[in-house]
């Protein structure tokens, strides 16, 4: 089943090679959300249900963690909220998984390792999904 | 005499570089001399800031026109002539955050340093000395033979 994504990270040339990423890997993709911050991505998440949201933690005006707090708060968390980030603080990174983050992927990275996550979260790229994926994958 | 925060950002730089933008930096201390001639018109001047309390510490990184727009076009799978200049200073910002955030892997287990966001732009004039003074510490790196200056700020408040 095509995805429904969006990705969530201040820097342009990120989320275009998180889009390529993601089409490299075989992933059909029916709608792909943009935004350049929180704020911009919990208007989004407010008005439309996604399947898959990559985000990064550390953005301006509503950083990935204060993102997660409010959809936490409003039970808005979608299904699978992966980091992709610069982060290596484990405490940021326990609070996230904690939240509601099923797993996160540290930039830099090589595709196989965002491809690899996605498999586990989400399933193959035939849409063969997974009804249950392990909770705070952390590789 | 090399700190564990130069080591920390040599390797940083040699990941981010290699993994996500393709070019392999090589440590080389001649670079350092070569670059104090070089006008820095049209060079790319990054730099993010990392704190901690009272501490300050600023991340430098510059890069000659050339390898800035090859950054860009390899981290957005493009030709250099297609890059523009908004994406590659965008590139470059990123490749910041990712050095910046790789240093402080290495050196902050404790979760105590907190890093800005980077910021980026071209320089206009003057010598390229001129900007590296900024830094304490420096490091240059050769890139397919073309030169790349990073830096260190204050390591004290």
């Amino acid at each position: 089943m095509p995805l429904r994504v969006l990705i969530v990270d201040d820097s342009s040339s990120m989320r275009a090679v998180v889009k390529k990423t993601l089409a490299a890997a075989g992933y059909a993709v029916k709608t792909c959300l943009e935004a350049p911050d929180g704020a911009q991505a919990l208007e989004i998440l407010r008005q439309q249900d996604v399947d898959v949201v990559l985000s990064d933690l550390h953005m301006p005006n509503m950083d990935g963690l204060e993102l997660l707090r409010n959809l936490h708060k409003e039970g808005k968390v979608p299904p699978c909220f992966i980091l992709v980030t610069t982060e290596g603080r484990k405490d940021r990174l326990k609070e996230a998984l904690g939240l509601g983050a099923r797993g996160y992927v540290s930039k830099p990275f090589h595709p196989e390792g965002l491809r690899k996550i996605l498999t586990l979260l989400v399933g193959e790229p035939d849409g063969d999904q997974l009804e249950q994926g392990p909770e705070g994958l952390d590789f | 005499m090399e700190t564990s925060w130069s080591r920390a950002l040599k390797a940083s730089i040699s990941d981010a570089f290699s993994t996500m933008y393709f070019l392999v930096p090589e440590w080389d201390p001649e670079v350092l001399a070569q670059a104090e001639g070089i006008k820095a018109a049209g060079w790319c001047e990054g730099w993010v800031e990392i704190s901690r309390e009272q501490f300050r510490v600023s991340l430098w990184l510059w890069a000659p026109p050339m390898v800035a727009r090859e950054l860009a076009a390899n981290l957005l799978a493009l030709e250099s002539q297609e890059v523009d200049e908004e994406q590659m200073l965008d590139a470059y910002r990123e490749l910041l955050n990712m050095i910046g955030g790789g240093l402080l892997t290495n050196v902050d287990s404790q979760g105590m340093w907190r890093m800005g966001l980077p910021q980026a732009r071209l320089c206009d004039k003057g010598l390229l000395k001129e900007r590296m003074a900024q830094a304490k510490e420096l490091m240059g790196f050769a890139v397919d033979e073309r030169p790349v200056v990073a830096g260190l700020g204050p390591l004290s408040k």
